[in-house]
């Protein structure tokens, strides 16, 4: 036998053997039997856990937030497991990856459904996945939490087993922080946003706040998609203005220093959406033109911006410093203020199911669950929402709460204002309780 | 393997699929029906790689084009998700006859480019319009305009959606078993095997050509528009790059016979896929190892070389 012959007999022989693993796989699978094992996380005690799925953006382009969302979350089961679990029920979080594409978040729920069979799902950051997800878990009739800010849910794109009770959604950010804009910095705006349904977001409840504060939005200048150089795009910017609203445009970095280039000094006052610099640290190369401007916060990067017992504690659980990045190394800058959403979120959860007296996933549960859910409309400020405290609407299954203005002073975040939770309400004609549940 | 033997395997696993049904657990049967409108989308793909050597790297875009097309028709025009399917199907022939007509003048490598730039620009498109498309964030179908809608009074969602994908794949599997056996298919495998050839005995390889383009842009089409009705959603994630590179890794993990290595690849990689969830970071490795295994591997499987290097040009 030469070494041709020989080597087409061992490959043939690789091929059978890849074959018959191959059939064994389909084989396997379609019994039923599921190899692989999320990451589990929780207590095994005697009784029957509580199971919580977590739609997680472990690779994609959302890995930055995933990553920190994914650590809230264990932390606050360990917390949560610590306490006694939720009605003395240990809880187990099921997270999977979905890598913040809508086909494979879409998959996540079924699989988190039909293979796990959890509970009650906590969904995406990201809103097209949040989209693709929404529909699937209608279908499957489990509730689920999307972590997202988005509009998606108060709006009523989606159905009645979606809820955001976790963040306050975009239009609620932006009404409460416009207001505050228009009294201190001036009347006349201009806003440079991302051509995209979150730009166009922002750009409609800023607009809509205006004519309720008697203020104007002089120019919009939106950014399309994809743009890596911004320079082309502030020759728009008028010169009379008060305010440059901004938001999201693209690779922050070059957008502040190619904005720094152009306006220098005379700049306008700046007010920006932390969501650009979120997870960056403010000492980043480029970022000092920001130096006297001023952002919305979520949940302040820094600790003596909003100094609570609860936001301490929190920290501490998380494993987040007063400089809110990580405890083990201080370079790594937190997503802190979106990812408190998935802690309170969690704790929404317990509330209601406690509460409700939820215990199987079945019709007569998920019934009393949904009602209870929808009827709370108030969460205290604690441990269990350091955020602070919120309004819930049960109609809209969204949450409203206080909103920071922060002035970036010496490299760093200052808490200028705490608005109320007032100031973010809004109308909304949607009423997910008027559809069927079942 | 003679004609009748591999007419049998041909509607083999689609028979299996059928039979299994009633046995299978739930996640399975959603799994597979997914699989199954992915599998159509592989047929498309095999038609233009393994049977016309076009190494395509756009057909996202095909796939996305049905999926507009019905998605946005049922939003815009009527929730009719019938006519909405053949909106798809005609938006995905008109942009792979377009897509045909600049990537199948050009061979090799060419095409490769043309049709990854194409795609790239219809995705471009998708994001810049996206007051009518959603964008990247896409739009959320309503109920009604779902293809399972009109079934749901007598089947459950899930049922009908699992009967839809097997109804549409016995009929792509059918249409890609007549192909190959009939005059058009052969014309279609002596241009993979020698164009020159066949031009100077007075064929037009330019047409058949842009007709297999069309020929799989409607497949893709199809797939993308029931991926629309059946699932409720419309994005531009589907017309991204790895949606085009996936079905590659697909039809050359299949193997070297069309009428059943599509699905076979498809499946296969699908389950592996969905095997190392949990244990892997995303499947995109998957996908990647899988394509460089092949690649490494693909001097020693005489099929595969063969078909990288009609359509490339570029491996000898």
């Amino acid at each position: 036998m030469n070494r041709r012959k020989a080597l087409s007999g061992l490959l043939k022989t690789g091929v059978l053997v890849a074959g018959a693993a191959g059939a064994g796989a389909v084989a396997g699978y379609l019994t039923g039997s599921v190899l692989s094992r999320p990451t589990e996380v929780g207590l095994t005690g005697e009784s029957k856990p509580i199971k919580i799925g977590f739609q997680v953006h472990r690779t994609g382009i959302g890995a930055p937030y995933g990553f920190w969302y994914e650590r809230v979350a264990n932390a606050a089961v360990e917390y949560i497991n610590r306490i006694g679990g939720i009605a003395g029920r240990p809880v187990q979080l099921i997270a999977e990856d979905d890598e913040t594409s809508p086909a494979r978040g879409a998959q996540v729920v079924e699989r988190l459904v039909l293979v796990h069979n959890v509970d009650f799902i906590i969904g995406a950051l990201f809103s097209d996945v949040v989209l693709s997800s929404g529909p699937r878990a209608g279908e499957l009739k489990r509730p689920y939490f999307a972590v997202s800010e988005g509009t998606h849910v108060p709006f009523g794109l989606l159905n009645r087993w979606c809820f955001q009770p976790g963040i306050t959604d975009v239009p609620g950010q932006v009404t409460a922080i416009a207001k505050w804009i228009f009294e201190n910095l001036g009347k006349r705006v201009a806003i440079i946003f991302p051509d995209y349904a979150f730009g166009h977001d922002h750009r409609d409840a800023l607009t809509k706040a205006a004519e309720r504060y008697g203020a104007r939005i002089v120019e919009q200048i939106p950014i399309p998609p994809g743009e890596t150089s911004f320079t082309k795009y502030f020759p728009k910017i008028p010169r009379e203005i008060d305010v440059l609203y901004h938001v999201m445009v693209g690779d922050v970095l070059t957008f502040v220093r190619e904005l720094g280039v152009f306006l220098g000094r005379n700049r306008p006052e700046m007010f920006g959406f932390i969501d650009s610099i979120e997870a960056i640290p403010l000492t980043a190369p480029g970022l000092e033109f920001l130096e006297g401007t001023y952002f919305w916060e979520g949940f302040p990067r820094y600790l003596d911006g909003y100094d609570t017992p609860y936001n301490r504690f929190y920290r501490d659980v998380v494993g987040v410093d007063e400089n809110g990045a990580d405890r083990s190394d201080p370079s790594r800058v937190s997503a802190f203020s979106h990812m408190f959403s998935v802690w309170e979120t969690l704790f929404v959860i317990k509330e209601v199911v406690e509460q409700s007296g939820y215990s199987e996933p079945n019709r007569r549960d998920y019934e009393l669950f949904v009602k209870v859910l929808e009827s709370m409309d108030w969460f205290n400020e604690g441990i269990w929402h350091p955020q602070g405290d919120k309004m819930f609407n049960g109609k809209l299954h969204q949450s409203f709460g206080h909103q920071f203005v922060s002035k970036v002073r010496n490299g760093r975040l200052v808490v200028v204002k705490r608005t109320e939770i007032e100031d973010s309400l809004y109308e909304h004609p949607n009423d997910y309780t008027a559809q069927p549940l079942y | 393997m003679n004609g009748l033997a591999r007419t049998i395997v041909t509607f083999s696993i689609p028979a299996v699929l059928a039979c299994i049904y009633p046995i299978l657990p739930e996640y399975a049967k959603f799994f597979l029906a997914r699989v199954m409108i992915l599998s159509v989308y592989a047929y498309g793909y095999a038609i233009c790689f393994q049977m016309l050597g076009m190494l395509s790297l756009g057909h996202a875009a095909l796939f996305a084009a049905g999926m507009y097309g019905a998605g946005l028709y049922t939003i815009y025009a009527s929730p009719s998700p019938l006519s909405a399917l053949l909106m798809g199907v005609a938006a995905a022939l008109a942009f792979s006859l377009a897509m045909g007509l600049l990537s199948t003048r050009v061979g090799g490598p060419f095409l490769t480019i043309t049709t990854l730039l194409a795609a790239q620009a219809l995705y471009l498109v998708a994001l810049h319009f996206n007051e009518i498309t959603g964008g990247e964030q896409g739009i959320v179908l309503g109920r009604e305009a779902t293809l399972v809608w009109p079934l749901s009074p007598w089947l459950g969602e899930s049922d009908s959606r699992y009967l839809f994908s097997l109804v549409t794949l016995v009929i792509a599997v059918t249409g890609v078993w007549a192909l190959s056996r009939s005059r058009l298919g052969k014309l279609f495998i002596a241009v993979r095997d020698d164009e020159e050839k066949l031009e100077s005995l007075g064929y037009n390889t330019a047409t058949l050509k842009l007709l297999g383009f069309a020929l799989s842009g409607v497949y893709s089409g199809t797939a993308g528009a029931l991926q629309a009705l059946l699932y409720s959603y419309v994005g531009a994630g589907y017309a991204g790059i790895l949606n085009s590179v996936e079905p590659v890794l697909w039809v050359l993990v299949g193997g070297p016979l069309i009428q059943v290595g599509p699905l076979l690849g498809c499946m296969l990689v699908n389950i592996i896929a969905d095997l190392a969830r949990g244990m892997l970071r995303g499947h995109v490795l998957i996908v990647g190892l899988g394509l460089v295994l092949i690649a490494f591997a693909a001097g020693r499987l005489s099929w595969a070389y063969r078909l990288l290097r009609r359509s490339t040009g570029l491996v000898s």
